[in-house]
């Protein structure tokens, strides 16, 4: 079944402090959970929808966005970008604008998905929140991006935004990146007996 | 600039190439604080892959009448490591296709699929960020060749360099007795490195050209073996001779030489060998990144970061700050000062050695180290059907005999070209545009009479070369060049059996290892001006692998970082490779089972064909198992 899912790689932006590893954290850690997660510390995942025949590599940004330092090679190949921002911080949003306008400087995939997602609305019961809804859900129909606003904390929309992002994928895997590279890997993999192609 | 927060760390780390990035991830991963700087907007220093833009507008900067007015992009050069440079172009100018789908390599390289860059990758995490395509040829052009010098037109010829175990039967140009030699000396190296066979103790400290000549291998294949499986590289200065140096030469010896010993060449062996077949049955030992080498230094940064280290790009460094130390004896390095103003304490400082900031402490008259670059965007493959190619390009012995050098007589030979070929397969150029690389170390200074320099060195030695690899007929040295593109290139047929012709090409020297050399050559001691905490990271050399960078990386970190529990203790990066080598075991199996009848169709000595598998298959395969193609 493995072999069915595209893999598609998927990069988090967003200002520090506005959620992006919690999102993550709550999607991976979720019902969807295989044990199939990086051990190489929080900045990267990996996680299935089987019934979406999607399989999401996640990048987080490892801290690289905080003085402005993300490497070129944080936005290739990417199939889905996820934007986050805080809904109790109006900069944070024109911060998340500044990261679409990179995006699409730096992602050369037509066909890339962007999600502009408003988290922490659980905050937003409270009177605390600073970036009204229909603001930003003006700004994501001008832009052409998903939107949602959702809570990490109390899994408000998280599942809901990972699923609209799979079924905007296209079926094809990224078209960007040329394929057939090899992926260095740990574990064992059998060598096949003949090479048919290269 | 944002104000950098803590103020103080472990560890300084000036410069995100290669070398500087490695001993950042190493340290961050070790559990130290680290800040890496790098004052230019991307990642990669002296590594850096570029737009065709980028490195157009980087090596006009270092024309004299732009030196005023592009300083910045003239500060980048420097800070490249690059000390000139000249661009020339077909004419009428070729249309060259999009500008931001080229991914120029200013050091190219290749890595060996088993060797210790792959296993750092693997050791840091860092080889989820990457993928790589083999190496699918690698050749041998020897310009001393007279069938070399008469095919000026068509296709040179390439001798191919056995790098699978099926290869040495498939080469239509070896002999019977030539393979049987090939055969005979691996099979042997590869009980040598078990400690067995009758060439245990063969693997001395004699130059290895000697061992390869006892073992009966004739002269082509010495080259081959040589700079093809060892990747030795010619020693500028002490390459093909002088007439009387010929005449002393027996006649068994090549007339190249190189500083490379048995016991050292039997090491490189082994990294080939555990190379070799890794990635599928019949492939060979190298790997090339996807999107160029300049993804190498961002992977480890990435690693770093994940661990912790915090980087600045765009972030200036004013200078260092220096601890005043009695008289006779090196201060420390307590910190930096950025040119924001704020001062970042460190403990520990790791510079790129093109940093200027190393130059106070420099010591002058140390031999440069400078690297003859190349690269040069083509219409065509370099191999037909081969998508990325190596080639190593051994001179003429008689410098008269090569075409387009009719200036003086050169003091020195011209030394051994490495030339890389790679396609839009490794998204590293447009489709229908194909990058070669030519690379070379440089002649020592001096060795170059005429001063006058009206050619660059980097065009005078590797324009021939890339004469002789592609049709570069319609080439002219650019005065004024301007940009020219359109969102596709368009594709001209090629006659068959004709060179692909070169569109553009740019020559340049990179200077690197100066400051390096120097610092280590001081042993720590006698007049050494260097603070004992700081310690520079070596640029790219001319070498064709990785494998001397990440070894200089190490001790760089080492020298940073002294094993307390002595020299034996683990690179940070590589724990968990070595965990893995407890565990795992090679296994040879289908495969074996596989090749064996692959190679009884193609000669039937039995024992033979067992010795060459004995030879090709890694039989005690280390731990890490990059995986087959997916």
């Amino acid at each position: 079944m493995i072999d069915q899912l595209v893999q598609s790689k998927l990069v988090l932006l967003g200002e520090m402090g506005s959620g992006k590893t919690s999102l993550v954290q709550r999607f991976v850690r979720g019902q969807y959970y295989e044990n199939q997660e990086s051990t190489i510390g929080a900045s990267f995942f990996t996680k299935a929808i089987p019934e979406k025949h999607v399989k999401f590599e996640i990048w987080d940004t490892a801290g690289q966005e905080r003085y402005h330092s993300l490497a070129p090679m944080y936005y290739r190949g990417a199939a889905a970008a996820i934007v986050v921002y805080d809904v109790t911080h109006p900069a944070s949003f024109d911060r998340a604008k500044k990261w679409v306008l990179e995006l699409r400087q730096n992602v050369q995939n037509p066909n890339l998905i962007i999600a502009l997602v408003g988290n922490k609305v659980d905050l937003a019961e409270d009177g605390a929140r600073q970036v009204p809804e229909a603001d930003a859900r003006t700004y994501a129909a001008e832009t052409g991006l998903l939107f949602f606003e959702a809570s990490a904390k109390t899994n408000v929309n998280v599942a809901e935004l990972f699923d609209e992002v799979a079924d905007r994928l296209p079926r094809a895997a990224a078209p960007q990146q040329p394929a057939g590279g090899i992926q260095l890997s740990e574990q064992p993999t059998p060598v096949p007996a003949k090479s048919s192609c290269c | 600039m944002e104000t950098i927060q803590p103020s103080t760390f472990d560890l300084v780390v000036l410069g995100t190439g290669l070398a500087e990035s490695i001993v950042a991830a190493a340290a961050a991963k070790a559990g130290k604080s680290v800040l890496q700087l790098d004052p230019s907007p991307h990642y990669g220093g002296s590594w850096a892959s570029l737009r065709l833009s980028e490195l157009r507008s980087l090596l006009q900067s270092l024309s004299p009448s732009n030196a005023a007015s592009e300083g910045r992009q003239a500060r980048q050069a420097a800070a490249s490591g690059i000390v000139e440079g000249e661009i020339w172009q077909q004419q009428p100018e070729a249309d060259l296709g999009p500008d931001a789908q080229y991914s120029i390599d200013l050091a190219p390289k290749v890595a060996y699929g088993g060797g210790p860059l792959i296993q750092l990758l693997l050791g840091s995490g860092a080889h989820h960020y990457l993928e790589f395509k083999l190496v699918q040829g690698s050749y041998l052009l020897n310009l001393g060749r007279d069938d070399a010098r008469a095919a000026s037109q068509g296709q040179p010829p390439l001798q191919t360099v056995p790098s699978s175990r099926s290869d040495v039967f498939k080469d239509r140009m070896l002999s019977p007795l030539q393979k049987r030699s090939i055969m005979r000396f691996l099979k042997a190296a590869a009980e040598a490195l078990e400690g067995q066979g009758p060439l245990k103790d063969a693997f001395g400290d004699q130059p290895v050209q000697e061992l390869l000549a006892q073992q009966g291998l004739d002269k082509q294949l010495q080259l081959s073996v040589l700079h093809g499986v060892l990747m030795a590289d010619c020693v500028p200065g002490q390459a093909p001779g002088t007439a009387a140096s010929q005449q002393q030469q027996p006649d068994n010896l090549l007339p190249f030489q190189t500083q490379l010993t048995a016991e050292q060449a039997l090491q490189r062996l082994r990294v080939y060998l555990q190379s070799s077949g890794r990635y599928g049955a019949d492939t060979g030992p190298f790997l090339t990144p996807l999107y160029g080498g300049g993804e190498l230094p961002q992977a480890f940064c990435r690693a770093a970061a994940v661990a912790g280290a915090v980087q600045v790009l765009r972030c200036g460094v004013e200078g260092l700050v220096l601890e005043e130390a009695e008289e006779g004896t090196p201060g420390c390095c307590t910190g930096v000062k950025l040119s924001s103003g704020q001062v970042i304490g460190c403990q520990h400082l790791a510079a790129s050695e093109t940093s200027e900031h190393l130059e106070a402490f420099c010591t002058r008259g140390g031999t440069p180290c400078t690297t003859l670059r190349c690269a040069a965007i083509l219409d065509g493959p370099l191999v037909a059907g081969k998508q990325q190619t190596l080639v190593c390009v051994l001179p003429s012995a008689e410098p008269a005999a090569q075409a387009g050098t009719a200036a003086s007589p050169q003091a020195t030979p011209p030394p051994v070209v490495r030339a890389l070929a790679v396609c839009s397969s490794t998204a590293v150029c447009p489709p229908g545009r194909y990058l070669l690389y030519l690379w070379a170390a440089a002649p020592p200074v001096g060795a170059d009479s005429d001063g006058s320099s009206a050619q660059q060195q980097a065009a005078r030695v590797l324009q021939p070369v890339l004469a002789a690899l592609a049709d570069a007929s319609e080439l002219q040295r650019a005065a004024a060049p301007c940009g020219q593109q359109s969102a596709e290139p368009t594709v001209l047929p090629a006659a068959p059996g004709a060179k692909p012709r070169v569109l553009w090409a740019a020559f340049y020297s990179q200077s690197t290892s100066i400051r390096f050399a120097a610092h280590h050559s001081s042993g720590g001691g006698g007049g050494s001006q260097w603070p004992a905490n700081v310690v520079p990271c070596p640029g790219p050399d001319a070498s064709a692998t990785f494998i001397s960078a990440v070894e200089g990386a190490k001790q760089c970190y080492r020298l940073l970082f002294p094993p307390a529990g002595g020299a034996n203790v683990d690179f940070p990066l590589d724990t968990r490779v070595q965990r893995q080598a407890e565990q795992q075991q090679g296994e040879p199996g289908d495969e074996q089972a596989a090749a064996a009848s692959g190679l009884a169709e193609a000669d039937s000595d039995d024992e033979l064909v067992a010795a060459l598998q004995a030879a090709l298959q890694p039989a005690a395969r280390p731990g890490i198992e990059p995986a087959a193609l997916p």
